[in-house]
């Protein structure tokens, strides 16, 4: 009963953290920064590319929040290597940085 | 990580678009609008009510429908407005109550416009410059959820699309709530071609009946009510429903072109010829509610099956964490076997985005040619699902070689959401982009306020105009 207790109360807390850290996050889409986004870096390339299949569709926007939170201030891809090769995940990671300019 | 994630998103409140609160009047600001840098935005018009697409006559001159219907179960005439320079507003034609006028297009010196359906089933009509009204195509089979939609002339032909009858080919409770279902009580989807049943039922209220605890079951492309067994085959039909059909722009038989979308909004050619479609994805929402379903830019193949009503954005979801919405059981496929492998699509969209009417930018006039110009009229929650921000109000750009969706036009301020929700004066509900005749100009059709509370309450005299061009 107590680690329930326990269990509840932490998660309650991560949430918190959560909804306070996403909270915080800026709109980084071009029209908002008045700046085009391009890049010729690869990793950044297939990044964006793979981004768009996997995690566009609960961050549109570049990263914004909508199903799901908005990402665009803490880039860290949340899939594992199952679900996207350990490159693609690195990529996306390049993409974020790249993008969070 | 997925365990905390899924119980903060049941924690969260919905925080959808539409959920508005009081309703508020419609103040127009293009200051409010972002855009992509060196474009600007002007007002062409305002007040008119639920329009939803635009066409240019020969001369350029802009004609704008007005739906006639909208979800909430309101009424209007549906209209065919032309609109000049000096903002002189004539109205060219006048439907009936079938509404919602979806997507008009000027061909060859008239008008074909898609009528939605929702009281005598879907239509196209050709309306000439005198306002006279005949009907090309009738009796389609978009009497629920969703309508009849498009059309494009392309090579010879007028394609339009069919809207599913479902969120995910069974009936449910909601679709009570939609209106239909105690107008039409045996109405149900429509395969294109046979179909074979996994037998999946789903439990739920009777609505049909006025004994509250009147539970019953329900399948796949059957009635409400109807239960389905394994291996039962549905006999596909044409028209069907989740379609894309076309007719010779003279007349003639409608056949089909492509089967298996659930919401198939949008059709545009791209400069090189090739079509293409919207289609909105699933909804967290009936006896069968799908999570995390995108909305997907596909380019339309002819022959091809898309995957409804066991796959999102070519991917099956049966057993797949991605769709299962949280709380609930894993998605289960209503088909046995499939009639084939979907697409790949073109580019997957929000979530509840509701990416509906498109174009693509010709050339240099306007810039990013062979781009494709989205309107997204933005979610419905918490009609729809859960969404933990607005998702959509605004217009993207999608290039097609690689998928990438990028923000065109949107809303200024620290969050997205329509002009309603920010409390500002910029973009409500994109519902369409369509460029003029010479190609320099991108008119974007503004739906106006729809309030979602479970119920929709869309606000007359709302809509709005605007035209992008390149500074």
């Amino acid at each position: 009963m107590r680690s329930k207790k326990h269990a509840v109360v932490s998660l309650t807390l991560l949430c918190a953290v959560w909804i306070v850290m996403h909270s915080c996050a800026s709109r980084k889409s071009e029209p908002l920064t008045g700046d085009e986004f391009t890049s010729t870096d690869t990793h950044v390339l297939n990044g964006e590319k793979v981004y768009m299949l996997h995690c566009q569709k609960c961050h549109p926007g570049g990263g914004e929040g909508g199903l799901g939170p908005a990402i665009n201030s803490n880039p860290s891809p949340g899939f594992d290597k199952s679900e996207i090769a350990t490159e693609d995940l690195q990529d996306i990671a390049s993409y974020l940085k790249a993008w969070k300019r | 990580m997925i365990i905390a994630f899924a119980g903060c998103y049941v924690i969260r409140g919905f925080e959808g678009g539409g959920q508005i609160g009081t309703l508020p009047e419609r103040p127009v600001n293009t200051a409010d609008v972002a855009l992509h840098p060196g474009y600007k935005i002007e007002l062409v018009g305002e007040g008119f009510t639920f329009p939803t697409a635009v066409a240019f006559d020969a001369s350029n001159t802009p004609y704008i429908i007005e739906s006639g219907y909208s979800y909430g179960e309101v009424w209007q005439d549906p209209k065919l407005i032309k609109l000049e320079e000096d903002g002189k507003r004539t109205v060219i034609a006048t439907g009936s109550k079938n509404g919602p006028w979806t997507g008009v297009v000027w061909h060859d010196g008239a008008f074909y416009i898609a009528e939605g359906g929702t009281l005598e089933g879907g239509k196209i009509l050709k309306v000439t410059i005198d306002g006279t009204i005949s009907v090309l195509v009738k009796d389609l089979p978009t009497i629920g959820d969703h309508h009849t939609n498009g059309p494009v002339v392309t090579n010879g032909y007028l394609y339009f699309s069919l809207g599913v009858a479902t969120n995910a080919g069974v009936v449910g409770p909601e679709n009570k709530d939609f209106g239909w279902l105690l107008r039409f009580k045996d109405f149900h989807d429509i395969p294109c071609k046979d179909v074979v049943l996994s037998g999946v039922n789903y439990e739920s209220d009777n609505v049909l009946t006025d004994d509250p605890d009147d539970k019953t079951s329900t399948g796949a492309y059957v009635p409400f009510g109807t239960s389905t067994t394994p291996g039962q085959i549905i006999k596909g039909a044409v028209p069907c429903t989740g379609s894309i059909m076309r007719v010779p722009v003279g007349g003639g038989t409608p056949e089909l072109v492509s089967w298996g979308l659930r919401n198939p909004y949008g059709l545009a050619a791209a400069p090189d010829g090739r079509l293409y479609v919207t289609e909105n994805g699933y909804d967290d929402r009936g006896s069968r509610p799908i999570w995390g379903s995108g909305d997907v830019l596909w380019e339309v193949k002819e022959g091809a099956w898309y995957g409804f009503p066991d796959h999102s954005a070519g991917k099956l979801m049966q057993n797949d964490e991605e769709f299962k919405v949280p709380g609930n059981k894993a998605v289960r496929s209503v088909l046995q076997t499939y009639p084939g492998p979907p697409p790949e699509p073109v580019a997957i969209l929000g979530v509840h985005s509701s990416s509906n009417g498109f174009d693509f930018s010709k050339g240099a006039q306007f810039g990013f040619a062979g781009e494709a110009f989205i309107a997204q009229f933005g979610d419905m929650a918490p009609n729809v699902g859960k969404v933990l921000y607005p998702v959509g109000f605004k217009v993207v750009r999608v290039n097609t070689s690689t998928g990438v969706v990028r923000d065109f036009a949107t809303n200024k301020g620290k969050r997205n959401g329509p002009a309603s929700w920010l409390e500002k004066g910029g973009l409500e509900r994109p519902v369409a982009a369509t460029f003029d005749g010479t190609g320099s100009a991108l008119y974007v059709v503004d739906f106006g306020i729809l309030k979602t509370d479970g119920s929709s309450h869309p606000q007359a005299r709302t809509g709005v105009i605007w035209k992008i061009t390149k500074q």
